[in-house]
């Protein structure tokens, strides 16, 4: 192999007694792709951070470019060439693509901002790893995607010669992380180095070298990936053999709960659906194909026009409200911004469900909220120390059983999933996998957006395609392969 | 100490140890501030301060704030007054029963309370300058209504609201207890007060959950409309006279005595214990100023320097205490 840029030797931190990171090693070798892997909590962000300088080991060294060094805070990593582009992007929306580039480092003439000499510093980053922006313009209409991109061009503007990769990938269509992967090689042939934390598997065999794997805070294992099998990586992940993530469904449809017809709106064009109790619906496409958009539409966040018909029954719902009170329920593909109280006790975001159900001549009713919410926690196998422990705390595949079981202390006839597994980890998706089958038992009609092919072939009955707001394709997830869904996706 | 650093009140720490030391200092400049006597006069001060912050506490904790409880309180205290005012100089020449008059008052609160709450709920003018709006408006309501003068000789049934003592303590002090009472109840025990924190905390979220956080805003601002107009007529019961400039600046003491107390601007905590603290902080600030015989307008300049201050050693002590706690 080539030299080494970057060795972080026993690294260990401790937040108080929780021992976030023990003696951990990592290697980090010229122009490679190295995947840091693990489940939610096991290390990964604070080997980042300790990485940045946003925290300090508790012990341990950092070797960059074979010189012990230690690294201050954020601006020292930066000024090292160590680059993160982080998971949630920040970005200063009223700012202009070259603004945020070069945030706090505007070059002047004569104290006052040289913005010619700014823009073109933009575009020469741009054509550097061949992206077309306007340099003036504002980020606040940015997508994901594209706040990424300023956040490489960011690194490539301190000449990183290491880039930290935060599940990038998250939020990204297909061809959104087909763009990446080509940056990212092409930031590798110049001799960058790239550490990529990622859950997906795509993501490891599209463009990683070696896999590095932490596993509750220590070094799990290391390899190759082109030696490693899906089924290796995971079971380093979570330390046991998981031999098919999805689980087995036992689910029989019975009659139909939900029937759609014609749904238009701004962003849907006319959809037709029907779904069955015990049934699970999948929909599939590129994001922003509108399928979100349905979801928001019958659980009356967004106006729209056509029929919805519960039970036989005709409805309009105007408010979330209605909706619940309907027995419809939503899991929003955003559980950090719609789904939860990150402030608020785990008891008390699953009782806000169930608030009016339980309280009498308008009296909140402590003991009932209480035992039904720790009911569901313990059904959903929701970690943590107790009930009174706040959202914020947990990981995100808890958070995520949190909202689930928000909606579900409501008993609703008809569940809908937005991305029920976006930043969730394989451990945590095998289980939310069981809880949708489960409740697809007890008779609940499902609805499920999902971008993740794999997960939506292997757990709904049957798939809708939407393409720009049109419904393009309907199969059952017998016939359904990752290839012809795609082909009606684009 | 495990159990300490997961109660609830663990960010009360702050406010106390800030009471300690600023009546320490006042103590040692002069000892007459712990006097029976003086310990009433804080008492009595802290009534108004205290109701105002039960009445702020309910569109703050749900993520809003209201600058215009001042105006409101002055308002409703005047229009009471001048039902019951023997003199009469405003301008409604009017008598009333002092219930009657009272209930008046009310009623005109509750109104003010659903103008801010209908603007600020259902249009998306931000609360503050809504409530900036309305707190100017209302101050001239109450310089027309007074005609500019003080509303004098009031009716003795309701004076007896400030001058009643049960058990040697002035019946204002009971009021206020009954306001703490009435909104920890409230806050804690209803659906409504429950609300109104998920609102506070994620007002998307809420809203998702089901809940109508258009309504709750609205009725938070009722509430405290409500509640304001009772502070302004409990405040001319006190003074005598219904003031055309009463309670001119108290919307920032409510909103210090908030944030003392663990309020935070952004909603979605807070604790009825800890606005007695926040609103003891503030009648504390008045009194022990008084007592080092700072002049008026030095006052000012020490007030505003203390809310900064005392916030920031209250978040400081509070960090100390959490880190302190968790080890």
């Amino acid at each position: 192999m080539s030299e080494v840029v970057l060795q972080m030797n026993h690294v260990t931190k401790n937040f108080g007694g929780v021992h976030a990171l023990t003696d951990v090693d990592l290697t980090l070798y010229k122009g490679e792709v190295l995947c840091l892997v693990g489940e939610n909590g096991a290390g990964k962000s604070t080997l980042m951070n300790v990485l940045t300088g946003v925290i300090q080991p508790t012990s341990g060294e950092i070797i960059l470019h074979g010189e012990p060094v230690i690294i201050k805070n954020p601006s020292d990593a930066f000024a090292r060439g160590i680059s993160i582009v982080h998971q949630e992007l920040v970005q200063m929306g009223k700012l202009t693509v070259a603004e945020n580039v070069f945030a706090g480092r505007l070059p002047t003439k004569h104290g006052l901002v040289d913005y010619d000499q700014l823009y073109k510093d933009t575009q020469e980053l741009m054509d550097r790893i061949n992206i077309h922006f306007d340099p003036k313009a504002k980020v606040r209409q940015f997508s994901i995607a594209q706040c990424q991109l300023i956040e490489i061009l960011k690194a490539l503007s301190y000449d990183s010669s290491v880039i930290v990769f935060d599940e990038p990938t998250a939020a990204l269509t297909i061809d959104e992380c087909q763009t990446l992967y080509g940056i990212i090689r092409d930031l590798q042939k110049r001799g960058v180095s790239i550490i990529f934390i990622s859950h997906r598997m795509a993501d490891i065999y599209a463009v990683g070298e070696r896999v590095a794997v932490l596993r509750d805070g220590h070094n799990s294992g290391t390899g190759v990936v082109s030696e490693l099998t899906e089924k290796d990586i995971i079971s380093m992940m979570v330390g046991r053999q998981i031999e098919d993530q999805y689980g087995e469904k036992h689910n029989v449809p019975g009659d139909v709960v939900l029937k759609v017809r014609n749904l238009k709106n701004s962003r849907v064009h006319g959809v037709n659906f029907d779904v069955r109790a015990g049934e699970v619906l999948g929909f599939g496409g590129l994001i922003g194909a509108g399928r979100t958009e349905i979801l928001q539409a019958i659980f009356g966040i967004d106006p729209y026009e056509g029929e919805v018909e519960l039970e036989g029954k005709q409805i309009h719902c105007n408010s979330p409200e209605e909706a619940i009170k309907h027995g419809i329920s939503l899991v929003s593909e955003n559980r950090k911004d719609y789904g939860l109280i990150l402030k608020h006790a785990i008891l008390k975001n699953i009782s806000l469900g169930i608030l009016d159900q339980t309280s009498r001549h308008g009296l909140a009713d402590a003991k009932q909220e209480r035992a039904t919410a720790q009911e569901f926690m313990d059904k959903l196998l929701i970690k943590a120390k107790n009930g009174d422990t706040k959202a914020m705390a947990l990981s995100g595949g808890n958070q995520q059983k949190v909202v689930i079981a928000r909606c579900l202390a409501s008993k609703p006839k008809v569940l809908f999933l937005d991305e029920p597994t976006r930043g969730v980890d394989v451990g945590a998706k095998a289980e939310i996998y069981r809880i949708i089958d489960d409740l697809a038992c007890q008779g609940v009609a499902i609805v499920m957006v999902s971008s993740e092919l794999p997960e939506l072939i292997a757990i709904s009955d049957r798939i809708i395609v939407m393409r720009e707001g049109d419904q393009v394709g309907e199969m059952s997830a017998k016939e359904a392969t990752e290839e012809n869904i795609m082909a009606l996706c684009v | 100490m495990k159990k300490l650093a997961q109660s609830q009140y663990i960010n009360l720490t702050g406010i106390i140890v800030l009471i300690l030391t600023f009546g320490t200092i006042v103590y040692f400049v002069n000892p007459l501030f712990l006097s029976k006597a003086n310990i009433l006069n804080v008492g009595r001060q802290m009534v108004v301060f205290g109701i105002i912050a039960c009445a702020l506490s309910f569109p703050q904790i749900a993520g809003n704030t209201d600058m215009g409880i001042e105006s409101v309180g002055a308002l409703c205290g005047a229009i009471t007054c001048e039902l019951v005012s023997a003199a009469n100089p405003g301008i409604l020449q009017l008598q009333t029963h002092p219930v009657l008059a009272i209930l008046i008052g009310v009623i005109v609160g509750a109104l003010c309370g659903l103008l801010n709450g209908v603007l600020i709920a259902y249009t998306t003018i931000p609360a503050f300058i809504v409530t900036l709006g309305t707190q100017t408006a209302l101050r001239g309501m109450t310089y027309i209504i007074t005609n500019n003068m003080p509303i004098a000789q009031l009716d003795e049934r309701f004076l007896s609201l400030a001058q009643t003592k049960v058990f040697g303590i002035n019946i204002q002090i009971y009021f206020l207890a009954v306001f703490f009472l009435v909104t920890a109840f409230i806050l804690n025990k209803t659906t409504f007060g429950r609300k109104v924190f998920a609102v506070g905390g994620n007002a998307q979220a809420a809203y998702q959950s089901g809940i109508n956080v258009k309504r709750i805003t609205l009725f938070c601002y009722i509430i405290c409309g409500i509640i304001a107009s009772l502070a302004g007529i409990l405040l001319s019961a006190r003074t005598n006279s219904a003031q055309p400039t009463a309670m001119n600046g108290y919307s920032t003491v409510a909103i210090s005595a908030c944030a003392m107390g663990g309020v935070p601007l952004e909603g979605g905590e807070g604790s009825v214990v800890g606005m007695v603290f926040g609103s003891l902080m503030m009648a504390m600030l008045t009194n022990g100023m008084n007592m080092m015989r700072l002049s008026t307008n030095y006052q000012y300049i020490f007030r505003g320097v203390m809310l900064i201050l005392s916030v920031f050693y209250a978040q400081w002590i509070n960090k100390k205490t959490a880190s302190l706690a968790r080890e």
